[in-house]
Order: C-alpha cells, then sequence, then structure tokens
C-alpha cells in the first residue's frame, strides 16, 4: 500500500508515494514478511531510499542503497528490532497485539481460514440488515486488454440496536463475523484497522479466473451517530492492489476511484465529484501494490489505514519466513539477507 | 445481531484452477451479492495445519 494525504496529493504525485508496504504472510506457520519502502515518480522502487524489511519479530534489515551523498557500498543492515523504540517488526502478528496485526488483511476479508469458518463468517455479515451493499459489476478492461470484473460493494454504518450505542456500527461488525468463527481478531492475524464506527466503500476489480481481486480502491467513511449525522467531518479514502494473476507488470496510469452511489449515503459524501468525472479505464497489472489515500478534506491520515490485500501466491511458496531468491514478489530484486 | 441463515459459499467453492472453470461473469450478474461472497470465500485459504 501507498500513501497520500489527500486526494489532491494522490492525484499530483501517483504513482510516487512516501512509503509503501508489502507483506507476505505464510499462513501455515504465521511467519510473515513486510517490507517498506518509497516509490519514485516512475513507479519503480526509489533507489536512493532505504529499504525497511522485518524478518519476523526479532530482526529486521535495511537496505542501504548506494547513492552520491554515499560512498559506502549498497548493503543489507540487520539489526534486532526494537532498537530505538522502532515497534514495526516487535509486535507484528503477536497475540493480543492489535495494532501488530495491522495490514494483516485488506481491513475486509479473512484470510487462513477453513471453508467452515469463512461461511461462519459471511453468513453473519449477510444477516445484518442493510450493511453490505454489492451492485452489479461491470466488465472491463486492462491496459492489455485483459478482462477484469468490476464490482463495487458498500459496506454501511449500521444501528447495531444496542442499548447506550448511539453510534452506527461500520467495520465493527467484521470483527463480529470474524468472531463467528471462533477466534478472536485480536488474537488472529485480522484487523479491520480503522474504527469500527468507519465504514467501506470498496471498487474491486476481480480476475474472472480466479475470483480474486486483482487491484481495489477503497474507501474509509466518517462515522455516524444512529440519527444519520456524521461523529465528525472526515473522510478517508483508500485505494489499494493486491496481487496480480499473472506476470508483473506495471503501469503508471492513475488507479480508478470510486464514483458516488446516490443510493449508498458516504457519510459526508466526499468523494462525490472527484472521480465521476475522470475516466476510469482500470490501472490494472500491479503485483504486491497497493494505494493508500486518506483523510479527503485536508485531515491527517489516519494511522495504520493502509492496507494490502490478499496474499495470493504467498502461501506454499514462504517455507522459513523468507521468501526465495526469485520468487519474491516484493521488489526490488533484492534478495532478504541470509 | 443475529446471523441469517448459513451460507455454504466457502464449502461449495470450487478448487480454482483445478476444476471446471467458474463462470465468473455470469455469476457476478446474476447474484452479485453471492458473487461477492464467494469472492470472499475465495481469500488465501489455510493449509490443513493452520489453526
Amino acid at each position: 500500500m501507498s500513501h497520500w494525504n489527500d486526494q489532491e496529493e494522490y492525484v499530483r504525485e501517483f504513482p510516487s508515494d512516501h512509503q509503501t508496504h508489502h507483506i507476505a504472510i505464510d499462513w501455515r506457520t504465521r511467519t510473515w514478511i513486510e517490507e517498506t519502502f518509497t516509490v519514485g515518480d516512475d513507479g519503480q522502487t526509489n533507489p536512493e531510499h532505504e529499504l525497511v524489511r522485518c524478518l519476523g519479530n526479532a530482526q529486521v534489515a535495511s537496505w542501504h542503497p548506494r547513492t552520491e551523498h554515499s560512498r559506502e557500498p549498497a548493503r543489507w543492515e540487520v539489526v534486532p528490532s526494537g532498537q530505538n523504540g522502532d515497534q514495526l517488526c516487535t509486535e507484528r502478528m503477536l497475540p493480543g497485539e492489535k495494532a501488530g496485526n495491522r495490514r494483516s488483511t485488506d481491513g475486509v476479508a479473512p484470510a487462513g481460514l477453513t471453508p467452515a469458518e469463512m461461511d461462519a463468517f459471511l453468513s453473519y455479515l449477510d444477516g445484518v440488515p442493510g450493511l453490505v451493499e454489492v451492485f452489479p459489476p461491470v466488465p472491463v478492461q486492462d491496459a492489455a486488454g485483459r478482462p477484469f470484473l468490476q464490482l463495487d460493494v458498500a459496506l454501511n454504518p449500521t444501528d447495531p440496536q444496542q442499548r447506550g450505542n448511539d453510534q452506527r456500527v461500520g467495520v465493527g461488525f467484521l470483527n463480529a463475523a470474524f468472531g463467528q468463527t471462533g477466534k478472536d481478531p485480536e488474537e488472529y492475524a485480522y484487523s479491520i484497522d480503522v474504527e469500527e464506527q468507519q465504514g467501506r466503500r470498496m471498487r474491486y476489480f476481480v480476475d474472472p479466473q480466479t475470483m480474486l481481486p486483482a487491484y481495489a480502491t477503497m474507501m474509509i467513511t466518517t462515522p455516524q451517530r444512529v440519527n444519520g449525522r456524521p461523529r465528525r467531518t472526515r473522510t478517508c479514502t483508500t485505494a489499494t492492489s493486491s496481487t496480480g494473476t499473472s506476470g508483473r507488470t506495471r503501469s503508471t496510469r492513475r488507479p480508478p476511484w470510486p464514483t458516488a452511489r446516490p443510493s449508498t449515503p458516504t457519510g459526508r459524501g466526499r468523494w462525490n465529484g472527484w472521480c465521476s468525472n475522470r475516466p476510469s479505464p482500470p490501472c490494472l497489472g500491479y503485483r504486491w501494490r497497493s494505494f493508500h489515500a486518506c483523510c479527503v478534506g485536508g485531515e491527517p491520515p489516519v494511522a495504520g489505514a493502509a492496507r494490502f490485500r490478499w496474499p495470493t501466491g504467498a502461501t506454499g511458496e514462504l517455507t522459513t519466513g523468507y521468501w526465495r531468491p526469485g520468487s519474491s514478489p516484493l521488489l526490488n530484486g533484492h534478495a532478504p539477507p541470509a | 445481531m443475529p446471523a441469517g441463515p448459513l451460507l455454504h459459499y466457502a464449502s461449495e467453492l470450487p478448487a480454482l484452477g483445478t476444476g471446471p472453470a467458474v463462470d465468473a461473469a455470469a455469476l457476478a450478474a446474476a447474484d452479485p451479492r453471492r458473487f461477492f461472497w464467494t469472492m470472499l470465500a475465495a481469500a488465501p485459504g489455510p493449509s490443513p495445519t493452520s489453526s
């Protein structure tokens, strides 16, 4: 995922960003890897910026490129994590560490569940009136002519009908649904990443061969009171891509943004206009890239709101928590340190 | 909130890439909501050793 503070910055700077995260999880062993770097104007990893890669909870590796200001050769530097108060790696995906689960999912779909558990998760969501709204799909093609299905979905904050609760609940229902599996989302690598009262708007571009999203854009909506009034005037948007289903390709075309849906109140409705008048050829073909734009309206970014999608292809390839050379979907081509 | 009827989309989901192709477009057009559930159900699943 990549971060932009607001839509203007996104429009101005895409594909360049301030920070991108790549995460891969092996659900068999709960081992994971997270890589943090920046993307330059050409859509490639910024060659002059450090790359930070968590090696489990114990170590953090930094890739130091050789720059014109540095005479030292490019190198990996591996140090114990947690130094200097940096908790980037130390608390990741540990039981009970809520914040440590950030970005372990796309904020919607749980991974690593059995079919029966997934059925329980879906059944709960399906049973909450008005919570999930799915719109008719639209066939689209990417720049290479590959077919995808564009699927717009709204997760609408809904009155939880709880005494003393004057706010609608949005993604909090995802946690409740997850609880139907018998697992605790805070004890498991599942994270809604934002406040339970916030809703989401998702635009998926689904690969018809795998039925997995190849790319998605997301918006996080403003918390609302039960009467529909916003708790505060802030709306965030995210755009997230996921694992591609074929070869890794790149594009510098700006990914499309969701258009407003009159039938789906968006809190402040901040995504009206700024995307609807924009041509929306899907910007697909990304592999392990995702994008995040947050807080339309000038608010600071929501911490931890960025997310990646669907670690397809990760399971099975990760054997020790590190990617085998040559098979890593992570950027740069730098082999992980031994 | 009470849970609705139990869905079986995950357990009924064909093994992608190993069996007859799922006509995703037809499924999505016919029942977008079910298609969405099925899409979520297609999220990376566990190995037999996951918990």
